[in-house]
């Protein structure tokens, strides 16, 4: 969480922009981000330089080339505003677009149309000062110092476009447990939150995927697939990843599910993704395998029916739904619901409160949990009804100690090593069995399956209630005439 | 005769009060200090706050400007609302929303109270601010309240205090009927959930018609409306009919035939809050010519099928019903609402007749109690409202040497 002092430097940051006249925020966005990462690839250089020192070798792989030392953000940084201005301008914008290797690198097409528009040498002057003063070496700090900004982006909500909360995506990392082999890809990205997260989870369980070759190789050009198609998002989606540290990801700007880009089927053994849950929608370019799972025009369950066509056989699949793909009782709803419980493996239904992603939406969503079979093999599904999620569920969001997210955790590895008792409907975390779900039309909604412990309410048996009654009565009575007395 | 006018300034001291800084933990670790905020102070049942609901601790008292105030002090909130009161039950300390009374040696802290009381909206009037309305300290100590001699204070503070406590009465009475006939359901059935009697159960549909009612703002094609009188949530009470505002809507003549209430028709709203689910009342003809709206659904018993509309009523309205409905409802956005087929569904428990006709007598019996205590509440309600004019007005005296 980004707090105090570290927040007011950030909204200083912005109001120095709007005063300086860049009002659009995901303008503002954009334009922090290139310099965040003028000054990270300054650190990254120096690093190496002084790994180098230290050897006493040449720089392995040298951002700066000689003669390019004055594009570094050490040292224009201290330039005079208009000076500053000038480098900035003419040669580190133009530098940065080029960095990160070849042409059909992810990064360098997007910022291929980016546009550097801070108007003046005194605001890019203040601007500098200011982000030289956060502190951007801890990662973590770095995401949600971006998420913080993000956060700002006034509208959010419109397309469908909810900023999924970072604990959430961890959750979902967690939960699905990504391997150094896995292809991941989440087909609406938006600002690469799942895909980073999967990456940091990787990092840090199978650190493998850092010194192996092959597997480092695989991290940093073959793992990661992103696709959205606002281009803007998609600009800081890629910026994101590579703040990252992950080098090439395949970040691509399409419609996912149009018939154009209908040839990545089949493609991918994790898909981490929240979906536009509404949003308007091209019917007519709809690609025609996915709407052959269910006619609809509902993209969120379009989007399930494109992941089931995206994952490989064997593929699993996190994703969040609102919760009327649980019930919701048209045919394309009932299809679905059938096709990922007969003619797949469901796995889990991770209820979540509804002020989730406030203060976006108050809509109440589920992670749903499914693994392609395309043979059914849907046994015990695990259900869990996550009532706290760390934060306050109003408009604030504000830290609280009630959180389900540990639980959960460790409640699904408990099931999915076969361990622990998972039959008490009462209890958050449950299974039920498929034939179950069946009975029910495949309704999946948790409080279909959900028992409610039972408090019996007991009251005094008739005739006391009726003695008590009679005493007030009379109470009542005799109140009222000593009253007449005292008058 | 009237009684002078006098500052409160003049006859009491005011006193405010602080809250601790709330980021330091020290300031809230004991409670040694007991220190009341307005909502404390909203919805009391008696004149009296015995204790406050939180503490805080002698270093918290000392580090803010908030006072000790002794028993006896009329508790007075100067903002979010103004005027509420409330006597300390025993010495204690308030946040900054008090502007606090305590009495000086000719004043009755309970006359003081119902004097307040009495008073809260001229003072409320005095009230500034943009978001939401204060009284300063000074306006409070420039208030001016009716202040007769010590012992006619007394006097007019017994016969309120007694006058106050009969409305209470009454109300616990109400209250208590309500219980009695939750009482006589779990006595004569049972509790549905755990079903100890062991009743066969049925699905609604198998004995009831179900129906929605009709939509605002559809489109007929027929001219000839006329307006009629139609049921709306509002209106449908948990067990009874609030009938005080009955909202019109032009219909055509199928649609009054179609959708037209009979007697013993048990009237269920579709839901909205989950505390609303199963929320319904039988339909007694209160109203010629009624109808209902699509967000009230109208069950009506087929009559060989034995059962009588208040058991029916009762069943579906009871925890047992609610727990069936919060299960079956969709729940988006903590909107929890119910369609026909969940009710058509709804698993009725089967109970002898002549016990359902027994629980409907009661139900009559019961609503004739309930309008009369009603009745009466109201009546006491303007007994002490007159009562406390008068008293204030000084005439409560002139009217006792009249008599």
């Amino acid at each position: 969480m980004i707090t105090g002092d570290l927040k007011n430097k950030v909204d200083q940051l912005w109001n120095a922009f709007w005063s300086g006249g860049v009002s659009n925020p995901l303008s503002v966005i954009e334009q922090i981000t290139y310099l965040l990462f003028a000054k990270r690839i300054d650190d990254i250089h120096t690093n190496r330089e002084n790994r180098a020192n230290l050897l006493g070798e040449p720089i392995d792989k040298p951002i700066f080339l000689d003669g390019q030392a004055h594009l570094r953000w050490s040292r224009f940084k201290d330039a005079d505003p208009e000076e500053k201005f000038r480098v900035f301008k003419d040669e580190v914008f133009p530098f940065i677009k080029q960095l990160n290797g070849a042409a059909g690198s992810s990064y360098t097409r997007f910022m291929a149309d980016a546009v550097f528009i801070i108007p003046t040498p005194a605001l890019l002057d203040k601007v500098v000062n200011m982000i030289d003063a956060i502190p951007m070496q801890d990662r973590d700090t770095k995401g949600d110092l971006y998420e913080y900004m993000l956060s700002k982006i006034a509208t959010a909500g419109q397309n469908g476009q909810f900023r999924t909360p970072r604990h959430i995506i961890k959750l979902m990392v967690e939960l699905t447990a990504p391997t150094p082999k896995d292809i991941i890809a989440d087909p609406a990205c938006g600002t690469c939150g799942f895909l980073v997260a999967a990456a940091e989870y990787l990092e840090h369980h199978h650190a493998s995927v850092l010194v192996d070759q092959e597997e480092n190789y695989h991290f940093h050009h073959s793992m990661f697939h992103g696709s959205d198609f606002d281009s803007s998002m998609l600009r800081i989606g890629a910026m994101n990843m590579t703040l990252h540290g992950i080098e090439n990801p395949v970040i691509e700007g399409r419609d996912s599910l149009s018939e154009d880009h209908a040839t990545n089927r089949n493609a991918y053994t994790l898909i981490l993704a929240n979906p536009p849950f509404k949003g308007s929608l091209d019917a007519d370019a709809v690609a025609k395998d996915v709407l052959q799972v269910a006619k609809t025009k509902k993209t969120e369950l379009l989007f399930i029916s494109l992941f089931l066509k995206q994952l490989k056989p064997g593929g699993r699949c996190a994703a969040i739904v609102p919760d009327g793909v649980l019930f919701g009782s048209s045919k394309a709803h009932k299809d679905i619901r059938k096709e990922l419980v007969e003619g797949q493996k469901l796995e889990a239904i991770i209820s979540m409160p509804s002020g989730v992603f406030k203060p976006y939406a108050g809509v109440s969503t589920a992670i749903l949990m499914f693994t392609r079979t395309d043979s059914g093999g849907t046994d015990d599904v695990f259900f869990y009804d996550m009532a706290a999620d760390g934060f306050s569920l109003d408009d604030k969001r504000e830290a609280v100690d009630a959180n389900d997210i540990p639980d959960i955790i460790t409640q699904y590895q408990a099931h999915r090593a076969g361990k622990g008792d998972f039959t008490d409907r009462t209890a958050k975390a449950f299974t039920v069995p498929k034939a179950a779900i069946a009975e029910q039309g495949y309704d999946l909604s948790i409080n279909r399956y959900k028992e409610v412990e039972y408090e019996e309410i007991t009251y005094d048996p008739p005739h006391i209630i009726l003695d008590q009654l009679e005493a007030l009565e009379a109470e009542i009575q005799q109140d009222l005439k000593e009253l007449r007395g005292m008058l | 005769m009237s009684w002078p006018l006098v500052s409160l300034k003049d006859c009491c001291t005011v006193v405010g009060g602080a809250t601790p800084k709330r980021n330091v933990p020290d300031f809230w670790s004991t409670e040694d200090v007991p220190w009341v905020t307005p909502k404390d102070v909203s919805n009391l049942e008696t004149p009296e706050l015995p204790d406050a609901p939180e503490y805080i601790s002698r270093a918290g008292y000392e580090s803010c400007a908030t006072y000790m105030l002794p028993q006896g002090t009329v508790l007075l909130t100067s903002r979010a609302p103004i005027g509420n009161v409330a006597i300390a039950g025993r010495s204690m300390c308030t946040n900054q929303g008090f502007k606090s009374l305590v009495p000086g040696e000719d004043v009755d802290s309970i006359y003081l109270y119902y004097c307040i009381r009495h008073l809260a909206p001229n003072l409320e009037a005095l009230g500034n601010g943009a978001t939401f309305k204060e009284v300063s300290k000074k306006v409070v100590e420039n208030f001016k309240i009716p202040l007769p001699p010590l012992e006619e204070q007394k006097r007019i503070a017994a016969v309120l205090d007694k006058a106050d406590a009969l409305r209470r009465k009454r109300q616990q009475a109400i209250q208590l009927t309500d219980t009695l006939l939750k009482s006589v359901f779990l006595d004569m059935f049972g509790d549905p959930v755990t079903n100890p009697k062991g009743w066969e159960v049925c699905k609604l549909e198998d004995v009831a018609e179900i129906r929605s009612g009709i939509t605002k703002g559809r489109k007929t094609k027929d001219k000839e409306l006329v307006e009629t009188p139609y049921m709306r949530v509002a209106n449908v009470q948990d067990g009874f009919l609030n009938l005080d505002n009955i909202a019109t809507i032009p219909a055509t003549k199928s649609e009054v035939l179609k959708y037209l209430l009979k007697t013993e028709d048990i009237l269920l709203t579709e839901g909205g809050d989950p505390d609303k689910l199963g929320r319904g009342a039988v339909w007694n003809d209160d109203i010629p010519d009624c109808i209902h709206q699509n967000h009230i659904f109208c069950v009506r018993l087929k009559e060989e099928a034995g059962f009588k509309a208040e058991y029916v009523r009762a069943v579906i309205g009871s925890p047992y019903g609610k727990r069936y409905f919060l299960r079956a409802a969709k729940q988006t956005t903590g909107i929890a609402s119910i369609n026909k087929s969940q009710l058509r569904n709804f698993p009725l428990l089967v109970t002898p007749i002549d016990i359902q006709m027994r629980f409907q007598e009661v139900i009559q019996k019961h609503k004739e109690d309930l309008d009369c205590q009603q009745g009466h509440l109201r009546k006491l309600d303007s007994l002490f409202a007159s009562l406390s004019q008068r008293a204030f007005r000084g005439e409560l005296t002139a009217k006792d040497e009249a008599a």
